[in-house]
């Protein structure tokens, strides 16, 4: 069977997989909002930690890593991978698990409207709505724009772009639709299944094919004869010590601050359900990134002299090169899950924002379901229409977004976790960090400057964070007791 | 019943942890060698490796003696 069909049979097969799980999910699932986009706040372990990762973990990772691997090497493990390991289950304790608590006691099912409610007041949710939005769509941009050339590319152009995004952006929508979080949350454990299972998989194969047949040994060796740099890490740029200080703390604390992450925390069933994930997560790491960073290392012996961007297609070439057809076609169907278990959850909770948020929540129980379904379809056509028209910029605000996030976890967590915090300090923090990042950016070269030094050699997401800080504080003694709310209990 | 609460040691020991944790992952006191350790392990992914270990052990501890279920 030549590559093309089996890639069609895999394609087809994998539709049909995760539209049957979406429907299978759904007729598990009530017809109130709460059911629909939380999934009744009842998700458990397993589930849950699937979401989460699948969630977490998108298409960059399988496709980017590597392409940044191939040139930096095992230095982008080691400045990524751990301080997340720890970063982000500590987030989750620290603004996952009381927000959880607090949205479950407040009746809240979007993060805005949880912290509008917590302070008693609608400016901060629509704060947060908007920064949320803002920093969202161009990571679903991106996303699309992923999986459509993935698809061209593995069809030798038989998909054009523009048709393979809106498919994908259609198959996401319609599971989304039916079921809301549970639907999503079920395909996810299918596509996290997929492409951790496939990553797993394709690490020792690439690695005996690079070897020469000696397994992992014989990989590492002709690393070390093609260039011993690649095992070490680089000492400039962002691995120069206030660049790798400023993106520990960015790449540990945005996680949490993603809409669509921070909404599915809110759909745990219990905090034993949130520690248990938080012991499984830095395993299911250290699973998907070991092995999408040594796919780039390896691919710099296999494929050498890639020069810039060039790099980003070393993923599939090593997949093209070293496995069967049958295989190569999942691995290319794992860049697709990846996506898609991002791209759902980010479609219903954007559309739940719009629904509840920006709208009143409705009197009718099947009103916000409604809503939130319509409003699915409008972020999707906004998705596909920022892409098509959008251009390169787009493209270049996925990184300030990434770094973007960190400007509003002060606000996230001392609403949870400081009971003297108010309105006026959440309105400050956020719109004092966003300044602040925003003028650094400009430091840093305007927007294609995320990654690069701002002052004193550290990332605009630094500058921003520390105003987040003091615009909390500062926002909170000054603003008086008004838009205290509701005060959280504050335990651990 | 009311949550039992982390002892002021256990808090002092999370804190501790974490700081030691960080210090170990911002090290650039440490020589980033490039060596094959036992002739297939890179010498740093062996210390990632390790530092991911221990993090996770202290992830396993901190759910246990820290973080206070509130259900």
């Amino acid at each position: 069977m030549d590559p093309l069909t089996s890639f069609f049979i895999a394609l087809v097969a994998y539709v049909a997989l995760v539209l049957g799980v979406g429907v299978m999910a759904t007729r598990r699932a009530g017809s109130s909002s709460e059911e629909y986009f939380l999934a009744g706040r009842g998700l458990g372990t397993l589930v849950l930690f699937m979401a989460l990762f699948g969630t977490n973990c998108t298409a960059f990772v399988l496709v980017g890593i590597p392409g940044q691997s191939y040139h930096d090497g095992l230095g982008v493990f080691s400045i990524n991978a751990p301080i997340i390991a720890l970063g982000i289950p500590l987030t989750f304790w620290a603004i996952g698990s009381p927000a959880r608590r607090l949205a479950r006691e407040l009746g809240a099912m979007t993060p805005a409207e949880l912290y509008s409610r917590r302070f008693g007041s609608r400016a901060v949710g629509m704060v947060m709505f908007a920064f949320f939005t803002v920093y969202t769509l161009p990571y679903m941009v991106t996303a699309i724009r992923g999986a459509a050339v993935t698809l061209t590319v593995v069809t030798e152009g038989r998909i054009p772009e523009w048709i393979g995004g809106a498919a994908v952006l259609v198959v996401a929508l319609v599971y989304t639709s039916l079921g809301g979080m549970r639907a999503t949350a079920w395909t996810n454990v299918v596509q996290g299944a997929i492409f951790l299972g496939f990553m797993i998989a394709a690490f020792f194969v690439f690695a005996n094919g690079v070897g020469g047949g000696e397994g992992i040994g014989g990989a590492m060796r002709a690393v070390r004869d093609h260039d011993p740099d690649l095992l070490g890490v680089k000492e400039t740029g962002l691995y120069a010590p206030a660049a790798w200080t400023s993106w520990s703390l960015a790449i540990s604390l945005t996680v949490v601050a993603f809409p669509h992450m921070l909404v599915r925390l809110m759909a745990a069933d219990s905090d034993r359900t949130l520690k248990n994930i938080c012991r499984l997560y830095p395993v299911a790491l250290i699973a998907l990134w070991a092995p999408a960073v040594m796919v780039g290392v390896f691919g710099a012996v296999a494929f050498p002299g890639l020069e810039g961007k060039e790099s980003d297609r070393i993923f599939s070439m090593m997949v093209t090169e070293y496995l069967p057809p049958a295989l190569s076609a999942l691995g290319f169907l794992a860049v697709l899950a990846a996506v898609m278990s991002t791209l759902d959850a980010q479609i219903l909770t954007l559309g739940s924002m719009l629904s509840r948020d920006i709208l009143r929540p409705s009197k009718d129980p099947k009103g916000d379901v409604r809503r939130g379904r319509a409003f699915g379809v409008v972020i999707a056509v906004a998705v596909f229409v920022l892409w098509r028209v959008g251009g390169q910029s787009i493209f270049s605000l996925a990184s300030v977004s990434f770094s973007g996030y960190v400007t509003l976890t002060p606000a996230l967590f001392l609403g949870l976790r400081w009971r003297r915090f108010n309105a006026a300090g959440a309105l400050t923090s956020i719109l004092g960090a966003n300044a602040v990042y925003f003028l650094a950016l400009e430091a840093a070269g305007g927007l294609g400057g995320a990654m690069s030094p701002a002052w004193f050699g550290y990332l605009p997401v630094m500058w921003g964070f520390l105003a987040g800080c003091a615009g909390a504080v500062l926002g909170t003694y000054l603003g008086g007791q008004r838009g205290a709310g509701v005060a959280p209990a504050t335990g651990t | 019943m009311l949550p039992r609460m982390p002892t002021t040691l256990n808090k002092t020991i999370a804190w501790a942890g974490a700081l030691a944790l960080l210090v170990l992952h911002l090290d650039f006191w440490r020589d980033r060698g490039t060596a094959l350790l036992m002739g297939w392990l890179p010498q740093e992914l062996a210390w990632r490796m390790g530092w991911m270990l221990l993090s996770t052990l202290y992830l396993v501890w901190f759910c246990r003696s820290v973080w206070v279920e509130e259900d």
